[in-house]
């Protein structure tokens, strides 16, 4: 086992190497400068002045160097922890980004805790009574869940039940005129408050297909032959269902979750961006949009870094959850 | 990586579906599994000796298919939909600027209003239809191809060259897709056309969307290309190429079938996504997404003029929803748990 | 189930209470539309943070009243009425401006503001230890002697800048750089908090050699005053900075210690919290009640649910500036004014007003601002100037007259297809505009009509960096490298006024003549005709006149209009009306009678806030 993840975690080296560089080049595909977006050259200033403090911001990103230095120098940096400065806020990426992500945390916690809470008990009814009304409705249910654009869906949630109905804010994370002086209690009823919307969008989404994938798991557990024993063993239907088929069932699901986690610190870039939620997914296509190239590469290699962890972790989780499967 | 505008995770999480019913997870299978399989082959053979028939697979997928009324529903509403988009336009002229008629609410004239430069919300929306269902197709069709590909490659040859291509999956399958569709969006600019740069949109789609069909297809390969019935029939002296197409071919195409519907229902709410954030298919083209962004663009017009957000995102709705039960139905068509019971 | 269910019904009660938590009185919002987090004056080109800049910043030796007038501030010197009387003209043209400070001058946290901050405040704008720490733009006493030497590490020395005691300096002007009709804003710095930038004496200047000198580990004094950049710590302005929420808020409470602005007006708001909205909803924020201010509206939809709501109050003033097409005039077609002017024909401007702007803002004829002073107090414009509302015929003639008249085989162009000059050349056009609503609602205008007179014409959007490189930067790039004859953007106008930068030829090939516009006497861009100056001449005559000359300056600010009204290097399309809206609780010296609170092009809420009160909690 140690020598599988071992062999895969090197193996992730040259693919973090490939994703590195290719991220890089794209970055650097980037039609204008940045130094003539960042640098702006005001009226009355002499050119040259003005040229000079353009080229100043050339030397110190080094933009005029081979590209393959500027990559090794950006490369190195990141290996150092240093992310560099984000050109629009002038500020360490490292300390633009921390609150954003803090934010789309919050949002996702709440997302992915309620989706499974909802989900689970769903999957499992329905794996028990397969092809009931029940089941079929939510089989429909999620089918929609997932064929729903979410951006017409926020909308939709907008425009009845904040427009017309007035019951939620509009967007934002807080109300605009209390000045909360703390994070109490307070603070937290107007975080939830600005989060139902959104969060409502994600949580179905997400819904739909975490209930499919528990009544499947559900299923492949029921259907297997031990179940089949138990029953004809004269156990009841509930302490066979409860006892035996839940807890096998969960494991998969268990390690669903788990697969989840690093989910956990991107953020919904449609939904956020909808409602104004200050968060990292808002922020990435603001700096897009923007032409802040380093914080949109800093950011980009800590996600494509976040999924890999992931994949890697989604295979081992499979391994340790069945013990039928074997590894290379 | 974001949840929910991939919208790769939920297919992803089908994918593994599909996956876990064709009983493959890893390179090999534990051995009750094989053996279960292979009675089950075998019984299949045994029958279709005694039928002197070969009954095809397909039809069984396709009765299967039938019986289902979700299914049916979906292939009408989709139906519907290629109606509206394709035939409709036949009797509508293309939708003008008038700046007399803007935001027009819907009325016998403008079934759908009309909006901020006067034009028919109604043609924009077939217009766009056509464009958005026609980047869903091309970009599927691109990564079931490569999907197909790559899959089979890996499948067929063991070793360096599965490693390599393994490795090369992982790497596209790892790429934050959202800045990389943006950025080379924003990279193209200007110099591109309108078709252009839809079909750029299209292309990148479908290059970053085959790695699912890829890994289930070599896993498949592989199980397949072991199994004792194979190698038994090998051993019987049934040629290789009737091995392929009798028995490797029929298991993968329902595979890919299901993926690429799927994955075409996938696609279109990408690019809609996509057209939304302003970075997909942009003025004076059309798409269901970027109406979709027009019509949301300040608060106030969402609130006195829905219809300009309410009918193409319904559209996408519909569409996105018919092409899911499609797949749907055929992925539980061909479950063989679903044919063994 | 049902144990789900009363869950969440109770968590909705308790979440709809939240709401009606305890409002602050005294305590005025203003949204914005986001922050960059750069508080004090660091180089960076965020207009968003200005208004916290400008809260934080006062006792400047200069001041802009609401007209966009300089004139020397009384709050902060004592000597302001004999300010010009104390002026020594040197023999060689330099200028000295003698300032005396009032000795009650403070610093929010008690300190005295002496002249040393001044002194202070000069190297901080021009610093190269500045630069060094990545301050991107340095131009603080650009027009003083010793300038150069400072920015580029030289000597940390400020030769313009002589400290005679604790409360008086004098600055001395470049002759080089005389005479100016702006001479006032030579001379306008603020102070900076010495005692806080340098820890106390802790941190000095440091001249580029000393740079080289510094370990990597070494802060120096640009980094340190770099790292107060989103929490200022003290204040010389109205507020004092209390907290800043990343994309959320910057809260402000009131500086006990400040003297006033340049009427002496000081606040009586006790807490300020700048709220970033969304645009796309930042109305529906101030119907609701959830901000106070909103300011800078141009949309119709947006204005006319303000303007309907019994709660809120507000005003307009004409925007200094205008949004239009700028032409590329030295590539292709556009090189020829009588193009310009054919184009100028065939757009129909008032469809694109009514359409674009609903009715809130009005036609401008030449680059200019409804909202500026020359505007209001000439006679002569707009009235003599050409109007450009829609003639295909007269259109169609210019560009006959231009050499476009001929079709594809040679013949003369009778109205079918598109122009060919006698060279073979087809009149194409090509148009950039932004990725916004405006370039959306424009092209399927324009389209028609250009086409009809046979423009084979294309219009494209793209992103600002794009349009930079475009536009600005043309001139850098090969002749089959350009693409595109117009552009559309916009420009605003502050209190410096001086179109010299814009327009003359000295600036071709650089990024301030973007349109690479030029009608000097070698080389006018039309014929001239009887009394008419070029271009080139009225920007000097307009920029080299004392700064009491108004009468001249307004003068030639006609003269050029007309001539530029003529040669057309922009065609302006429209010039806003920005609206501001307050609810009720907040007047204008809690006089309810006001609408709005006075704001104009050079006077925002910032400036408006110490004559703001709360009328009711």
């Amino acid at each position: 086992m140690l020598k599988y993840i071992v062999k895969r975690l090197i193996h992730l080296i040259p693919v973090i190497l490939i994703i590195s560089v290719v991220l890089f080049g794209l970055l650097k595909l980037m039609p204008g400068s940045p130094e003539r977006f960042m640098v702006q050259c005001p009226e009355g200033q002499n050119p040259e002045a003005c040229e000079a403090a353009r080229q100043d911001y050339r030397d110190r990103y080094r933009l005029d160097e081979p590209l393959v230095v500027q990559y090794l120098f950006w490369a190195g940096n990141l290996l150092q922890g240093d992310l560099g400065d984000s050109g629009y806020f002038n500020r360490p990426v490292t300390e633009v980004v921390g609150s954003y992500i803090v934010n789309s945390i919050y949002l996702n916690v709440v997302t992915i805790v309620f989706s499974f809470l909802i989900a689970i008990p769903i999957g499992i009814v329905s794996a028990i009574k397969r092809y009931s009304l029940f089941d079929n409705f939510w089989q429909v249910f999620s089918l929609l869940g997932i064929s729903m654009p979410s951006f017409f869906f926020g909308i939709l949630l907008i425009y009845l039940f904040s427009m017309q109905l007035g019951w939620f804010p509009l967007s934002g994370m807080t109300d605009p005129r209390t000045v909360h002086p703390s994070k109490d209690i307070f603070y937290w009823v107007d975080v939830l408050h600005h989060m139902i919307l959104p969060a409502t969008v994600l949580i179905i989404q997400s819904l739909a297909g975490t209930i499919r994938y528990v009544r499947s798991a559900m299923i492949d557990v029921i259907s297997q032959d031990y179940i089949r024993t138990a029953r004809s063993k004269g156990l009841s239907e509930k302490v066979v269902i409860y006892s035996h088929a839940f807890r096998n069932a969960l494991i998969p699901v268990v390690t669903l979750i788990a697969f989840s986690i690093p989910a956990l610190f991107s953020g919904a870039t449609i939904i956020e961006t909808i409602f104004s939620w200050p968060g990292i997914g808002r922020i990435l296509v603001q700096s897009l949009q923007r032409r802040d190239y380093s914080l949109v590469l800093a950011m980009n290699m800590f996600y494509a870094v976040l999924a890999l962890m992931s994949n890697l972790l989604m295979d081992l989780g499979y391994a340790i959850v069945d013990p039928r499967v074997k590894l290379n | 990586m974001s949840k929910e505008d991939r919208n790769f995770k939920n297919k992803d999480l089908d994918e593994k579906e599909l996956e876990k019913n064709s009983k493959d997870k890893r390179d090999e299978l534990s051995v009750e599994e094989q053996r279960e399989l292979t009675l089950q082959r075998q019984q299949e053979l045994a029958a279709q000796e005694r039928a002197d028939v070969v009954i095809s697979p397909a039809k069984l997928v396709w009765q299967n298919f039938k019986s289902r009324k979700i299914t049916v529903i979906g292939m009408g509403l989709f139906a519907f939909v290629l109606f509206f988009v394709f035939i409709v336009p036949f009797f509508q002229s293309s939708p003008e600027v008038n700046s007399d008629l803007r935001y027009l609410a819907p009325s016998w004239e403008f079934w759908m209003g009309n909006d901020a430069v006067g034009r028919d919300v109604f043609a924009r929306v077939t217009i766009g239809g056509r464009i958005s269902l026609y980047v869903g197709a091309m970009a599927t069709l691109i990564s079931t191809i490569i999907g197909i590909i790559i899959g089979s490659i890996s499948g067929f040859y063991s070793g360096i060259v599965d490693n390599i291509l393994q490795r090369f999956t992982e790497v596209v399958r790892s790429f934050p897709f959202l800045p990389l569709i943006i950025t080379l969006s924003a990279a193209l600019g200007t110099d591109v056309s309108e078709d252009m740069r839809i079909f750029i949109v299209m292309l990148i789609l479908g290059l970053i969307g085959w790695t699912g069909l890829a890994r289930l297809l070599r896993g498949q390969i592989l199980s397949i290309r072991e199994q004792e019935y194979i190698l038994a029939a090998r051993a019987v002296g049934i040629k290789d190429f009737n091995i392929i197409t009798k028995h490797i071919i029929p298991n993968v195409v329902s595979i890919i079938i299901v993926s690429a519907t799927l994955s075409f229902a996938s696609n279109i709410l990408v690019e809609s996504g996509l057209s939304f954030l302003g970075f997909g298919v942009q003025e004076p083209g059309a798409s269901w997404g970027l109406l979709l962004r027009q019509g949301t663009s300040n608060s106030s017009v969402i609130q006195n003029q829905p219809w300009l957000w309410f009918f193409p995102g319904l559209f996408i709705l519909l569409t996105v929803l018919s092409v899911n039960f499609i797949g749907d139905g055929l992925r539980d068509a061909i479950d063989p748990k679903n044919n063994a019971r | 189930m049902k144990k789900i269910l009363v869950f969440v019904l109770s968590l909705t009660l308790v979440l709809s209470l939240a709401a009606c938590r305890r409002q602050d009185g005294g305590t005025l919002v203003v949204g914005t539309t986001e922050f960059s987090g750069e508080f004090i004056f660091f180089g960076g080109s965020s207009s968003y943070d200005v208004a916290i800049r400008d809260l934080l910043n006062g006792a400047g030796t200069i001041a802009t009243t609401p007209e966009g007038q300089f004139i020397p501030n009384p709050t902060t010197l004592a000597n302001a009425d004999t300010l010009f009387d104390q002026v020594t003209e040197h023999s060689n043209g330099d200028k000295t401006y003698r300032f005396e400070l009032n000795d009650d001058l403070e610093w929010s946290d008690g300190e005295e503001i002496t002249a040393s901050d001044y002194l202070f405040g000069l190297m901080q704008g021009s610093a190269y230890s500045m630069a060094e720490a990545g301050h991107a733009s340095l131009s603080a006493g650009i027009d003083l002697i010793g300038f150069q030497d400072v920015r580029d590490g030289v000597t940390t020395d400020f030769a313009g800048f002589n400290l005679i005691d604790e409360y008086t300096f004098e600055l001395t002007i470049d002759g080089a750089n005389l005479p100016y009709f702006y001479e006032l804003a030579m001379v306008s710095i603020a102070p900076q908090p010495e005692h806080v930038y340098t820890n106390d004496g802790e941190y000095e200047w440091l001249t580029a050699a000393e740079h080289e000198a510094l370990g990597t580990n070494d802060t120096h004094i640009g980094e340190y005053i770099r790292s107060f950049m989103s929490a200022p710590p003290v204040s010389s302005g109205a507020y004092v900075f209390e907290t800043y929420e990343e994309a959320q808020f910057v809260r402000l409470e009131r500086n006990e210690n400040y003297a006033g602005d340049y009427r002496g007006h000081t606040p009586s708001i006790d807490r300020i919290v700048v709220r970033v909205v969304p645009s796309a909803t930042d109305i529906e924020h101030l119907l609701n009640g959830e901000i106070d201010i909103l300011t800078g509206l141009v949309e119709g939809n947006k204005i006319e649910r303000a303007l309907a709501d019994p709660n809120i109050h507000g005003d307009w003033f004409p925007r200094v500036g205008f949004g239009g097409m700028f032409f590329a005039t030295d590539f292709g077609p556009m090189a020829d004014y009588r193009v310009r002017q054919a184009l100028a024909f065939l757009v129909d401007r008032e469809q694109f007003v009514d359409v674009f702007l609903e009715g809130y803002g009005s036609l401008v004829n030449g680059p200019m601002g409804l909202g500026q002073w020359m505007y209001v107090e000439s006679d002569r414009i707009p009235d003599e100037l050409i109007s450009y509302t829609v003639d295909k015929d007269r259109a169609n003639e210019l560009l006959d007259d231009a050499g476009w008249a001929y079709d594809e085989d040679g013949n003369a162009w009778d109205g079918d297809g598109y122009r060919y000059n006698d060279a073979g050349e087809e009149l194409q056009l090509n148009w950039l505009g932004t990725e916004s609503e405006y370039s959306d609602l424009l092209a399927p205008i324009i389209t028609p009509n250009f086409t009809e007179a046979g423009i084979n014409f294309t219009a494209r959007q793209a992103g600002f960096d794009i349009l930079l490189d475009h536009y600005y930067y043309a001139y850098e790039m090969e002749e089959d490298e350009r693409e595109y004859h117009m552009f559309n953007l916009a420009t605003s106008y502050t209190a410096l006024y001086d179109p010299y930068y814009s327009y003359h030829s000295d600036w071709l090939g650089t990024t301030y003549n973007a349109n690479q516009f030029e009608d000097s006497i070698e080389n006018p861009a039309a014929p001239l005709e009887d009394g008419e100056r070029t271009v080139d001449e009225l920007t000097v005559l307009m920029r080299e006149l004392e700064a009491s000359q108004t009468d001249l300056f307004l003068e030639y600010w006609e003269e050029l209009q007309l001539r530029l009204n003529k040669l057309l290097p922009t065609l302006p399309l429209y010039s806003n009306q920005y609206y501001h809206f307050v609810n009720n609780r907040v007047r204008i010296d809690g006089d309810t009678s006001i609408d709005g609170i006075g704001l104009t092009g050079f006077w925002n809420w910032q400036q408006a806030v110490v004559d703001m009160e709360i009328v009711e909690d």
